[in-house]
């Protein structure tokens, strides 16, 4: 959305470590692009591995409680986690993460979020994490 | 439900109007921009700041200034109200509520927690929300999910008076916030779902003792019209307008709720809300018109009696509650100056009408997906004039019990929901949080049990089809022209209140958590952060020590905690796992998260 040319001003969020996992340069200076503008939500501009370090470092986090706090868990837990980002631009995660947090709220207006469109949402989301899983742990 | 004992207390305290008490304290501290005294930032409900330190060129430096967990999980609707040097703020059920020091970087002044029977829980049909507090004459006012209205000391939290508004236990609730206006506090009541008759009610401000009461539905002495002078579409409303259009006693539980958001006009001296829909959701069990359920009110705050209605859907069969705000403005209409009153009703038309005598001007759609309707009558010489022109395709009456109706566009929750859109007498355009859904909808027969749900429908809703594949828009509203001005696609519905200020900026929540700023004259997205969680609550400003501050609820379903459930073979084995780790529950047990953003 229009978002490039007046978020530059933005001050960078949690630049470092976004870094992690990109192979080409090309792709690390549009993630920081990307960083700048603090989270864009349209797919058409983003370059894969876009995910900021805050969401990057949640799901580091939980992983690390269920599998243990460990260096080696950690290791597995931002291994999962990028390749998650190498297969599913930030957009889709974050949809499919805003499915299953709202879902947790009962009642009659969220019953859209039960609909298949919605959870095919949350499908890919697990897709990607079983291939997480297979390549890390 | 409700005997008629009440009827001839109803009369007496209705007809002899009750002295117009000079209590202009709210008016005089939402004159005040530093402060947010209402939920609906003033009584005319434009939630418009007059405050322009934060503007459209600085917006983007926003930084979070401290945030404060209120400690429940739930959704949180609503938004703190600030009043001289204190913050109040709510929670969704037990329906606590914070003062803040703000010159104490929030310090808690004193707490205040209710004691609420929990099975009040089930009776609510949408989730235990609350849509916040109110202040006047120092006092905070509190309506609980139970229906208890309270009245608490602003200094220090203490009861000074409490009633009980409806009984929890024939399905009679609340999620509204509260009118306090002149002498009084006006209250709504929720429980459309359960077959309630619903009404407005009228408590004096310093006894908590009940004035006067109006119902939505039912004779005209409890509706509290009077057949000559209430006027609908310019003419009479007429004896029994209500009785008329109902079959049987279905009108003694048919709905008509208010849990809505309320306005006033003091110059008028009338207060406006929109009633809800009609119960039970199936139409074939309720011919008629179900008047006054799907309605917009104005009424006399003294008497309660109304001055006018209009009803923007005859005989519901869609789930289009009508409780949308009504938001007070001085606008041109097709280039004359009116004084009107705007609504965005969940059937998706936006209505523009004569505040004073609720002539209708305007009713257009705010969003092109609507086509349960092709329009709305505007021509008064004719029969139908102010009614909409139903599409058969679409008519789940037409198409009968256990037939599903499918593609109906909106879905029930509406183009909008309750989450109150803002105006600006800058531009003198509407921001609009909207719903871009649609539904199939199959109703059937069911039987009334009180205190049990009356719902009669079964609904499957999704984005709707053929458009930019999201679930919502955030638009701009030319209401003296019924049209969209600009339309800014969203993923995931609106449903967090907007504000507009004198700073050119436009600001609301997401349900991904983002708090967003946009320019008011084209939609432009100026800023944006993620907050905690999913927000629902409303945006609210306010300024203190010579500084601007925004602030906003988050809070809606829970922690998604995605990576809980990697490297496990079993994803469930994960949730069992953690729950010795105090850590985690430290991390996702904040509830819902008041956030305050201020320029560096």
């Amino acid at each position: 959305m229009r978002l490039k040319s007046q978020s530059l001003d933005l001050p960078p969020r949690g630049l470092s470590g976004v870094g992690l996992g990109l192979a080409t340069a090309a792709g690390l200076s549009a993630a920081m692009v990307m960083t700048m503008a603090s989270l864009p939500t349209t797919a058409a501009e983003l370059p894969p591995n876009d995910y900021p370090t805050v969401a990057r470092a949640d799901y580091v986090f939980a992983c690390m409680q269920v599998n243990g706090q460990t260096r080696e868990n950690l290791q597995k837990c931002s291994c999962s986690i990028d390749v998650i980002a190498e297969l599913l631009p930030y957009e889709k995660y974050e949809e499919a993460e805003t499915v299953l947090s709202v879902v947790q709220k009962g009642g009659e207006s969220v019953s859209v979020f039960h609909s298949p469109l919605f959870q095919e949402k949350v499908k890919e989301l697990k897709r990607a994490q079983v291939e997480g899983e297979l390549r890390c742990f | 439900m409700r005997k008629s004992a009440l009827t001839g207390a109803l009369l007496a305290t209705t007809f002899i109007a009750s002295p117009a008490l000079a209590n202009d304290d709210v008016l005089k501290q939402t004159a005040n921009p530093n402060q947010w005294v209402l939920q609906t930032g003033d009584y005319f409900n434009q939630r418009y700041s007059k405050l322009d330190q934060i503007n459209k060129d600085n917006v983007k430096n926003l930084k979070v200034a401290w945030t404060f967990s209120t400690g429940v999980l739930r959704g949180h609707e609503g938004s703190p109200i600030v009043i001289g040097d204190t913050m109040y703020v709510h929670t969704p059920f037990p329906n606590i509520v914070y003062a803040l020091d703000l010159n104490n970087e929030g310090r808690i002044i004193w707490k205040y927690e209710p004691k609420q029977d929990p099975s009040v829980i089930p009776v609510m049909c949408c989730d235990t929300v609350n849509r916040g507090l109110a202040y006047a004459d120092g006092k905070v006012f509190l309506h609980q999910a139970d229906t208890t209205v309270v009245a608490l000391d602003a200094k220090n939290g203490k009861e000074i008076w409490k009633a009980v508004n409806g009984d929890p236990k024939k399905g009679e609730t609340n999620t509204a916030t509260v009118l306090p206006v002149k002498d009084k506090v006006i209250v709504g009541i929720s429980g459309g779902e359960f077959g309630v008759q619903c009404h407005v009610t009228a408590y004096d401000m310093n006894t908590g003792k009940k004035v006067w009461r109006g119902y939505s539905i039912g004779p005209d002495d409890q509706i509290l019209v009077d057949a000559e002078k209430t006027m609908s579409l310019g003419k009479p409303v007429g004896k029994d307008s209500s009785l008329k259009t109902w079959q049987g006693d279905q009108w003694k539980i048919g709905g008509g709720c208010t849990w809505g958001w309320f306005s006033y006009d003091p110059d008028l001296n009338l207060m406006y809300y929109g009633s809800g829909n009609p119960s039970t959701w199936n139409p074939t069990q309720r011919p008629g018109d179900n008047k006054w359920s799907m309605t917009l009110w104005g009424r006399d705050v003294d008497t309660g009696v109304a001055k006018w209605v209009y009803q923007m859907t005859p005989f519901d069969e869609w789930d289009y509650d009508g409780i949308n705000e009504v938001i007070l403005a001085d606008i041109k209409v097709k280039g004359k100056d009116r004084k009107v009153a705007v609504h965005f009703d969940r059937n998706g038309f936006g209505y523009t009408l004569d505040r004073g005598t609720g002539e209708l001007l305007v009713a257009e759609k705010y969003d092109p997906a609507v086509n349960w309707s092709t329009g709305v009558e505007m021509d008064p010489s004719k029969p139908n004039y102010g009614r909409p022109y139903v599409v058969d395709k679409y008519s789940t009456a037409k198409n009968g019990a256990d037939v599903n109706t499918k593609g109906i566009c909106p879905a029930a929750l509406g183009s909008k929901d309750q989450q109150p859109a803002t105006f600006s007498p800058k531009t003198g355009m509407f921001y609009v949080p909207t719903n871009h859904v649609c539904m199939d909808y199959e109703p059937f027969k069911v039987s009334y049990t009180a205190g049990q749900p009356y719902v009669g429908a079964t609904l499957s809703m999704y984005p709707a089809p053929n458009s930019h594949g999201g679930m919502g828009n955030f638009i701009a509203w030319d209401a003296g022209e019924g049209k969209i001005v600009w339309s800014k696609p969203e993923p995931f519905s609106v449903w967090s209140g907007a504000l507009a200020t004198a700073g050119d900026v436009v600001f609301y929540g997401t349900l991904e958590g983002y708090l967003k700023a946009v320019d008011p004259k084209d939609g432009k997205e100026l800023f944006k952060f993620k907050t905690a969680s999913g927000i629902i609550g409303n945006v609210m400003t306010y300024s203190h020590k010579g500084k601007q501050y925004v602030a906003l609820l988050s809070g809606i379903g829970g922690w998604a905690g995605i990576g809980l459930a990697a490297g496990l073979t079993n994803p469930n084995d994960g949730l069992g796992a953690v729950g010795g780790y105090a850590g985690l529950k430290n991390y996702t047990a904040l509830g819902g998260v008041l956030t305050v953003f201020t320029l560096p």
